[in-house]
């Protein structure tokens, strides 16, 4: 969308400055991008507005390391998905709540049981890396590079996750590649 | 599958799609940045006063005695400076009535 870069470098500069009215337009912008991509990452709707919420606040403490030529939906995702690694990681300590965090039972593997898969369900079955780039690249419209900016992951290592998530996709679903 | 198939398939399974513009989401961040900044600002006072409790703690122990003998020593001059700050602002004050008895100030 090159026609909204002038504005959102505006908007970026305004809330540099201390312009709360700007940062709210830059959230208003990009807000749908970021609670899509990390409503897959997180299953709970809930859990995952106030991720969103989170990252949008660390991105207005941190606007200064915004460098320019990355657009704050990058930016902002980013910070999404460092806090959807750290929640993770906490969650996997605590162990108990693993499986809300899925939103899921643990399941086998066996083609039957996973083909009554939803999408959705079978997305989650991903390793979070994976599904990161999956959400970015194939359900979103990011591209690779822009993924690998998001995920801090470089370039071949994001067209790998895409290509194993795909593939593990498939076979979740049941469905020939 | 293809990759189209695929991304079809994310896309009409999107878990409870949220819309182009949630007022109340851009509310929710606005007040989450709100209250960071008033904790951040209270940080900031409190850690200003610890300082500078801190600091009179250090210093005022060195400085009292000076304080108290200063204090002593200007004693009457602040008392004269005040008595005359007192008649000064009476006579200000008195100008109108002082006026009426042709004494202009």
């Amino acid at each position: 969308m090159p026609t909204d870069l002038p504005s959102q470098a505006d908007l970026i500069q305004r809330a540099r400055q201390g312009s709360d009215e700007a940062f709210s337009r830059l959230v208003n912008d990009h807000q749908q991008a970021v609670r899509g991509f990390v409503r897959r990452l997180c299953a709970l709707p809930d859990d995952a507005d106030d991720l969103a919420q989170d990252a949008f606040v660390t991105a207005w403490a941190n606007l200064h390391k915004l460098i320019d030529g990355v657009s704050f939906r990058t930016f902002v995702c980013g910070i999404a998905y460092r806090k959807a690694l750290n929640d993770r990681r906490r969650f996997n300590r605590s162990g108990a709540r693993d499986t809300e965090w899925h939103g899921l039972t643990p399941q086998s593997h066996t083609s039957t049981v996973d083909s009554r898969l939803t999408v959705q369900a079978a997305l989650a079955q991903l390793p979070i890396d994976q599904r990161a780039a999956v959400s970015l690249c194939v359900a979103g419209d990011y591209s690779h590079s822009e993924a690998a900016e998001i995920l801090g992951l470089p370039l071949g290592t994001v067209k790998s996750h895409i290509q194993k998530g795909r593939e593990k996709l498939n076979a979740l679903l049941g469905v020939s590649s | 599958m293809s990759e189209d198939t695929l991304k079809a398939l994310l896309m009409a399974d999107e878990p409870t799609p949220s819309p182009a513009r949630d007022l109340s989401f851009t509310i929710s961040v606005m007040q989450k940045i709100e209250r960071r900044r008033l904790i951040e600002n209270m940080a900031l006072c409190t850690g200003a006063c610890a300082a500078l409790a801190v600091l009179l703690y250090i210093v005022m122990p060195h400085l009292t005695p000076g304080l108290i003998t200063l204090g002593q020593a200007a004693t009457p001059a602040f008392v004269t400076l005040a008595c005359l700050a007192m008649a000064a602002f009476g006579l200000y004050q008195m100008r109108p009535a002082l006026r009426e008895f042709g004494i202009g100030l």
